[in-house]
């Protein structure tokens, strides 16, 4: 159960997006179409994992005085690794995500769950909070993406990032009805901005229920 | 052991490692992205002249691109005369050249003194930003003649203003001012190409 806790609590507790408020430059860059926002997804979470089992793996070992410029070289090293197979494997999703896939070398979520939990805790648990946050990453960056492609196209498609051949494209509603600007960048921040006032609004409706019946719980004195 | 010697020592231990991996997954990598950017740019060769086949059409070997043409980011060239009299049917030219990033990989064909075709085998610019131009160049040039610099400006103006909303400023940047530097040596050295044939 503790260690499910751990994947849940990264997942929606600590969501990157929607609650720490982190590494919003790529989310908000790469979530213009649907098929480059499961790939900067899945670019991230495989970088936060191998950087932070590598990092729990030696923690014991490194130096406090540099470990931050010993998660850097890691970090870094992860990402150009994963950029590397991706320009070899999956040359269009890479041409794609452009300069934002190495840009992941300064997404403050990998250096945060590197310096808060993987620096603390052992490998596996590490891999469970890396597999946690970054499930939560591309839950955020996915549900964003989807709406602005559909609202941005009418249309929904995804692209194997292997082949370059179109897996799917459904057509939601006609073209001429779309909302061009949620495809463009002005899109993404407006989308975004309306997606977290949404959560907050519901998060704070479900805190004053809770206060409600905690108090309505509590037992009055009684007058005599 | 003396923190002065120990840190430095781990954290070269590290780096050094770090890049054996980088050493490794490169080795296993670049191979296979070699060999894509070539059999593009092989393809390239006969597309960006916007030819089905090469008949009736002989092909020179890569010559090394030299002078302005070097200067310009090209690397090399190839061009094909008519096998009936010999004369210059176009020429297709093959570039590496630097916008918001480097590697920006291309080849440009010019035919009859105008642009033909333009083939991007590789970049690492932003979709959104040169990544864009480079993908719609091809559009914006074919048919514009080659060794005309107003007459190319002229072209990618009219065609980010029909075509791209709110990211004029952008498409002005780096990437433009690279590409049209590049294609201007296409056209002055096709333009004396032709005179030499």
């Amino acid at each position: 159960m503790k260690k499910l806790r751990i994947v849940l609590d990264g997942m929606i507790k600590n969501n990157s997006t929607f609650v720490l408020l982190l590494g919003l430059c790529s989310i908000l860059a790469s979530s213009s179409t649907f098929s480059s926002a499961v790939g900067m997804g899945v670019a991230v979470t495989l970088v936060l994992i191998f950087t932070n089992v590598i990092i729990s793996l030696i923690r014991k070992i490194t130096p406090n005085d540099i470990r931050i410029p010993v998660f850097i070289v890691i970090i870094a090293a992860m990402v150009t690794i994963i950029q590397m197979l991706m320009k070899a494997f999956t040359p269009e999703l890479a041409l794609t995500l452009g300069v934002f896939l190495p840009l992941i070398v300064v997404n403050c979520i990998i250096m945060a769950r590197a310096e808060v939990f993987a620096s603390k805790n052992n490998p596996f648990d590490s891999f469970l909070d890396a597999l946690g946050i970054g499930l939560g990453y591309i839950l955020s960056i996915v549900a964003l993406s989807l709406l602005r492609e559909i609202l941005g196209t009418g249309a929904l498609r995804f692209v194997d990032p292997f082949t370059n051949s179109e897996l799917f494209n459904i057509t939601i509603f006609p073209s001429q009805y779309a909302i061009p600007l949620f495809a463009q960048n002005t899109g993404a921040f407006l989308m975004l901005g309306l997606m977290l006032a949404t959560i907050n609004a519901i998060t704070a409706a479900v805190s004053a229920r809770k206060a409600k019946k905690q108090a309505a719980a509590i037992p009055t004195k009684g007058g005599n | 052991m003396d923190k002065r010697i120990k840190l430095p020592l781990f954290l070269g231990s590290v780096c050094l490692i770090a890049s054996a991996a980088l050493a490794g997954v490169n080795a296993l990598t670049y191979p296979i992205i070699s060999q894509r950017e070539e059999d593009a740019r092989n393809r390239g060769y006969l597309e960006t002249l916007n030819l089905e086949s090469g008949a009736g059409l002989t092909m020179s070997d890569v010559q090394t691109a030299t002078g302005d043409l070097a200067a310009a980011g090209l690397t090399g060239y190839v061009y094909f005369v008519n096998d009936d009299d010999q004369t210059l049917y176009g020429a297709v030219y093959n570039g590496e050249t630097s916008g918001w990033e480097a590697g920006i990989k291309f080849q440009v064909g010019i035919a009859a003194g105008l642009f033909t075709g333009y083939n991007n085998i590789a970049n690492n610019e932003t979709s959104t930003i040169g990544g864009l131009f480079l993908t719609s160049l091809g559009d914006m040039i074919e048919g514009v003649p080659a060794s005309d610099e107003t007459a190319l400006t002229d072209a990618i103006n009219a065609y980010v203003s029909a075509n791209v909303a709110g990211a004029t400023a952008n498409f002005a940047g780096v990437t433009r001012g690279a590409m049209v530097a590049a294609l201007l040596a296409c056209g002055v050295h096709y333009a004396s190409l032709e005179a030499s044939l």
